[in-house]
């Protein structure tokens, strides 16, 4: 076998020890590696019956067999455990440069269990694994804790991951960082670090992995490469960053803006998109191991009240989530936000997510000065917002609160119409009713609302196609094909975090699972095809599918929150400025009504009968002087805008489960785990 | 006369943000830019996503979509991030 080196590192903080564990072959063959191979890790010692906050959760952080082998894209490793945020599995996909010192340490990953009673760090080399002193990090920030590390150990080439205070304080989506800008971000790896007390792992290696045709990965590195050097996709994400995405994102409504309440703010992108970004704080771009891309951005403020040195500025979803979110127009504090964030170690995603929801929450009279400590939130408030970011990391507070996640605190203060999350994962920086793909890729994605586990934005965005599978794409506002759409790209995506590849790389060179296989095929000497790939894809899909059943999810968690199905209550996107149905609904308060009965009946009431038959009633209204709706945008499709951005939910959701064989409790059938070898798996479940 | 935005990577090769078009349709503007910045901005063009008032002109009449005198039209390279 190339591409691994066939055995983990297995370290208990309660006892001290350290043992490399060997992984049969076969488990290399069937699962990749990376998230893939630490699911069913996971699996095989019941990792489900350790609570996230306890010694009995493994923390994961593993490689794949691409990690360390200059294949453009191959700089990542996965962070897994059981997430502290959801209770499921929690799986943390991260970039930068850690990846192939780990690699080259001769393990294909580490599996922390136990808990140090003091602070620790690990330092991984070729000479094995040492449980170090950390009891002079801990407080630290996580820019302040890889430069000393990298002193402490004699060498600016070691790679550090670590969390920063939020970890240390159990913030629910305390994130894992390496190299200032790169984050395991989702789910709360970084609070499993914390309770564990693992301040940071260190490695350093130099040891060569065996490629089993060296002539054959050669040809499949160069046939990537060459792919990037022509790709507008990748010349966009190096000239932009992932922000790129910010000025086309809101000319289609899939940016969030005010808790995802406002279709559309004209000004969002000028104030916070990247290209703006590019003329104004940018100083250069930077790039993750291996990979030509380099989108990453490197940004400074010199002067001013956000005032910060030369460091990681915003990714797009930094841009939206502590901007359009926050209906927040100082690209200056977006960046000091992000910063602060990448120091106290917290994903930026529900880091916005439970601000807006706790702003939203104030604004309806849930959250009240009492509860914050007399903090005025609302909206476009940069200070609020940095100083809330503080209080969560430091749990001070209403920080404390915010810190167990939108889910939990809605659950206190109510509100939960609009928390938005799918099974406690605050929701990422893209709207289903854009993008219908991302309703389904949000409700079953394995670790809750997450927009990478899978290649539905980039299909929906008409920019990637699953032709290799014969799967036809189905439009972005159509429910025909986007359940066979969602499944075709979950397998492309668990592909992507088990192999391990960065999206970006992979998709702006097409994506291409033929290319893939035979990257793999010549690295690790296993006989992959597409369809061979495409079914590993299922078995890894189906074995976290299934984790999560074993940690208690149901088909009643594949929801989404309506907010996000419905059009959206303020704003427009066309010229529906005088359009009956957004004035109606801003002048029902509806968060202040607290009678859950009437707003249920409400909602039902506009779904049954007033959204089917928006367009008759704009063609009527049309006819009228005073409804005229003459504006700056086409007026001929303001009913089609109100059939787009409902989205059908129910019928797409219903057609998954049909063509994925999932049961009324959610989870997959007998028969269909068996037919991918995964009868353990169908035993567990089923009984 | 409407108005032509350009975007990100089209953005930086064109030079210019954007200007007030003479085209009639879709069609014609992409013309009119190939005429306007010449070679540089013609691979950015190839698989272009244009938009006239926020709508994706795949769902309207694609190139033979009809322009109008305050119509917005922007024009994206193909990309992708987020």
């Amino acid at each position: 076998m190339g591409g691994n080196w066939g055995k983990v590192l297995k370290v208990n903080l309660s006892e001290r020890t350290v043992e490399e564990e060997v992984i049969p072959e076969e488990h290399y063959r069937d699962f990749l590696g990376g998230s893939g191979l630490a699911a069913k890790w996971f699996f095989d010692h019941r990792g489900w019956e350790g609570e996230p906050l306890s010694p009995d959760n493994p923390l994961m952080i593993m490689n794949g067999p691409l990690s360390g082998t200059n294949y453009p894209g191959a700089s990542r490793l996965e962070v897994c455990a059981r997430s502290p945020l959801t209770g499921i599995w929690g799986e943390a996909s991260m970039g930068g440069h850690f990846s192939p010192q780990l690699k080259r340490t001769g393990y294909d990953g580490i599996i922390v269990l136990g808990a140090s009673e003091k602070p620790v760090y690990l330092y991984v080399t070729d000479e094995g694994v040492e449980i170090r002193d950390a009891s002079h990090l801990w407080g630290k920030d996580t820019y302040e804790t890889e430069d000393l590390l990298k002193r402490e150990v004699g060498d600016q080439r070691a790679q550090v991951i670590c969390i920063g205070p939020a970890g240390e304080n159990l913030v629910k989506f305390a994130n894992v960082m390496n190299d200032r800008g790169s984050t395991a971000g989702r789910c709360g790896m970084g609070a499993v670090m914390g309770y564990k007390r693992l301040k940071a792992v260190v490695a350093r290696g130099s040891k060569k992995f065996p490629v089993a045709d060296e002539a054959g990965f050669k040809a499949a590195r160069e046939k990537m490469s060459e792919a990037l050097k022509f790709s507008m996709i990748a010349e966009g994400l190096h000239a932009f960053g992932s922000n790129v995405h910010m000025e086309y994102g809101m000319a289609i409504g899939d940016v969030p803006v005010k808790n995802w309440r406002e279709a559309y703010w004209a000004e969002g992108p000028e104030k916070l998109g990247g290209t703006t970004v590019a003329e104004t704080i940018l100083t250069r771009t930077h790039s993750c191991f291996a990979c030509p891309v380099a989108c990453k951005r490197i940004v400074e403020i010199k002067e001013g009240p956000y005032r910060m040195e030369e460091g990681p500025g915003s990714e797009y979803e930094a841009a939206a989530a502590l901007g359009t979110l926050q209906r927040m127009d100082s690209m200056e504090a977006n960046h000091k936000a992000n910063e602060l964030c990448n120091r106290y170690g917290m994903d930026v995603i529900s880091c916005g997510g439970v601000i807006a929801y706790a702003t939203e929450a104030f604004e309806a009279g849930l959250l009240k000065e009492s509860d914050t400590g007399g903090l005025k939130l609302g909206w476009n408030q940069p200070d609020t917002l940095l100083e809330l970011i503080r209080r969560i990391a430091y749990r001070e507070g209403i920080g404390d609160e915010m810190a167990e996640g939108v889910r939990a605190m809605s659950e206190k203060f109510g509100g939960e119409e609009f928390a938005i999350h799918v099974k406690g994962l605050e929701c990422p920086m893209h709207d289903p009713r854009a993008l219908w793909g991302m309703a389904l890729t949000y409700a079953t994605s394995i670790r809750g609302a997450c927009h990478c586990a899978d290649a539905n934005l980039y299909v929906d965005l008409g920019l990637l196609n699953h032709n290799e599978l014969g799967v036809k794409r189905s439009w972005p506002y159509r429910a025909k094909g986007k359940a066979a759409q969602t499944v075709a790209s979950q397998k492309k995506g668990v592909i992507a975090n088990s192999a391990v590849i960065c999206q970006y790389a992979w998709n702006a060179s097409g994506g291409s699972l033929a290319d893939m296989a035979e990257a793999l095929r010549s690295l690790t000497g296993f006989p992959y095809t597409v369809e061979e790939l495409a079914r590993v894809g299922d078995r890894i899909w189906y074995i976290k599918r299934a984790i999560g059943n074993l940690c208690g999810a149901t088909r009643e968690d594949d929801r989404l929150p309506r907010r996000i199905l419905e059009p959206h209550p303020e704003g427009v996107t066309s010229s529906l400025h005088l359009a009956v149905f957004p004035q109606f609904m801003s002048m029902v308060p509806m968060g202040k009504i607290r009678a859950e009965r009437f707003k249920e009946t409400t909602a039902g009431l506009l779904k049954k009968y007033l959204f089917p038959n928006m367009d008759k009633i704009l063609t009527s209204l049309n006819k009228l002087p005073m409804f005229s709706m003459r504006g700056k945008k086409l007026e001929r499709r303001d009913p089609e805008e109100i059939r787009r951005r409902t989205v059908a939910f129910d019928e797409m959701l219903e057609e998954y489960y049909r063509l994925r064989d999932i049961d009324d409790k959610g989870r997959p059938s007998r028969s269909r785990l068996e037919e991918l070898g995964l009868k353990d798996v169908a035993d567990a479940l089923h009984g | 006369m409407p108005l032509v935005k350009l975007y990100a990577t089209l953005r930086k090769a064109a030079g210019e943000k954007e200007y007030r078009s003479r085209a009639r349709n879709v069609g014609q503007v992409l013309e009119e830019l190939r005429e306007r910045y010449g070679d540089r901005v013609d691979r950015y063009l190839r698989g272009c996503i244009v938009l006239v008032n926020g709508q994706n002109v795949g769902y309207l009449k694609g190139k033979r979509t009809k322009l109008e005198e305050e119509d917005e039209v922007s024009v994206f390279p193909p990309l992708a991030g987020g």
